[in-house]
């Protein structure tokens, strides 16, 4: 079947995508149901940016992934969902035995201009194939793209990001999963986009995401 | 020793699934895994044996490999060779290997390495099949005099003297005991007794857990 000049590919496999909720994700968490018939899982953990400090722009939120066959992950999953707001990691919990629930991935929140550090392998990851990847330090002045990720930091002036992308001084941040996935920063007081760092003049960092693929 | 379980046990799995534990008695088995007709993706785990209590320290877990990658990158037919329990008198030790035959012998494409003492085996480096996917080896947790905690790196524990704590609070002061469901993980042995799979033997001569091969396609 062929489908018209840029019009999305349609895709066998479920795709969730989980938001920064309005409500304290550490005791509001979403919940993830394997879906039937599934045989492998992805997942892509974005954590949130962090707040400009009044003289430098947020610093982006580091990037998770991991990829695992769906039998041996369980059948339902917490998803929390950071943001500078509540001061939270983006993570998926397994919470079947133990009230507290055990941690299996994470991507940590830019904390004011200092980008989120990446996480280490741990021994959920140890089935599968895990990265992570840090974000993108803020800026007093400007920010160029970053190299190693597609998410921003935010900036005193202009924001530079991947793929031709740009803010201007003032604006604020966006993000977007089409036609390719990128985040940029924002520019004095606005606020990032989803992973990004806020403006230098206390602008809030985006909101984390996370997108859990199967099929 | 035949395939136990297939993917009917996992309800929520498409994927054909066949896991091939180690021998309870012998010190590994061979077998062959035939690649299923119309499949696009293959994924292997590879799970070494652990290994027997040497009479003052646990025994360290096995290794684990895995390898994703296209179906179309895979032989037809693999040789499966899993390691059994390690008793510390000749019996196991050997890597659990999936391999391609090559004429008259046998390629190692995917290898996890069994421990022999008390300390993890090593983990096993990316190789020329390895560069056709995706590849990831961690060693396994060195044994204990004492108790254990659940290592950082690897869902298989060593074994010890005491309790066993692994992840995800499971906790053993007896056999060990390998799952895969709702989570996979295992837990070596105390005292004199045989870890999980993969698992490190308890401290008194406990043998090894043996290994483990699981190939999925879909």
């Amino acid at each position: 079947m062929s489908y018209p000049i840029n019009y999305p590919t349609p895709q066998n496999a479920n795709v969730q995508i989980f938001y920064a909720q309005t409500s304290d994700p550490s005791i509001f968490p979403s919940t993830w149901i394997k879906p039937q018939g599934a045989s492998f899982v992805w997942f892509t953990l974005i954590g949130a940016g962090g707040n400009g400090d009044t003289t430098t722009g947020g610093g982006s939120g580091a990037v998770t992934n991991f990829m695992g066959p769906a039998f041996l992950i369980p059948d339902r999953l917490s998803v929390q969902v950071g943001s500078s707001y509540y001061g939270m990691d983006t993570s998926i919990i397994y919470q079947e035995k133990d009230t507290g629930g055990y941690t299996l991935l994470t991507a940590q929140r830019g904390i004011s201009s200092a980008a989120g550090a990446a996480s280490a392998s741990n021994y959920f990851a140890a089935m599968g194939f895990f990265q992570s990847i840090a974000g993108q330090a803020g800026n007093s002045a400007g920010v160029a793209a970053s190299s190693t990720t597609f998410l921003g930091g935010g900036a005193g002036t202009t924001v530079t990001a991947n793929y031709g992308y740009t803010v201007p001084s003032g604006g604020s941040g966006f993000f977007q999963m089409s036609p390719i996935i990128v985040g940029t920063g924002a520019s004095g007081i606005a606020t990032g986009g989803i992973g990004c760092g806020g403006g230098y003049n206390s602008g809030a960092g985006g909101p984390g995401l996370a997108v859990i693929i199967t099929w | 020793m035949f395939v136990r379980q297939n993917q009917q046990q996992f309800r929520n799995s498409n994927a054909d699934v066949q896991i091939f534990y180690g021998s309870d008695s012998t010190a590994d088995f061979t077998r062959s895994w035939n690649k299923p007709p119309g499949v696009s993706h293959v994924y292997m785990l590879a799970i070494g044996g652990g290994a027997p209590g040497d009479g003052a320290t646990g025994g360290g877990s096995g290794a684990v490999s895995r390898w994703y990658g296209a179906a179309q990158n895979v032989p037809d037919t693999l040789i499966i060779r899993v390691c059994g329990p390690n008793n510390g008198a000749g019996s196991g030790g050997v890597s659990t290997t999936i391999s391609y035959r090559n004429g008259a012998g046998t390629t190692s494409l995917v290898n996890a390495i069994s421990a022999t003492t008390f300390s993890g085996a090593g983990g096993t480096g990316a190789n020329y099949f390895s560069a056709s996917g995706f590849y990831a080896g961690v060693g396994g947790q060195t044994g204990n005099t004492g108790g254990q905690s659940g290592s950082a790196t690897t869902f298989l524990t060593s074994g010890s003297s005491g309790s066993l704590n692994s992840n995800y609070g499971y906790v053993t002061t007896s056999a060990g005991v390998f799952m895969l469901q709702p989570i996979i993980g295992g837990v070596g042995g105390s005292a004199s007794l045989r870890g999980g799979l993969g698992c490190g033997g308890g401290f008194n001569f406990g043998p090894g857990g043996q290994g483990l091969v699981l190939i999925a396609s879909w």
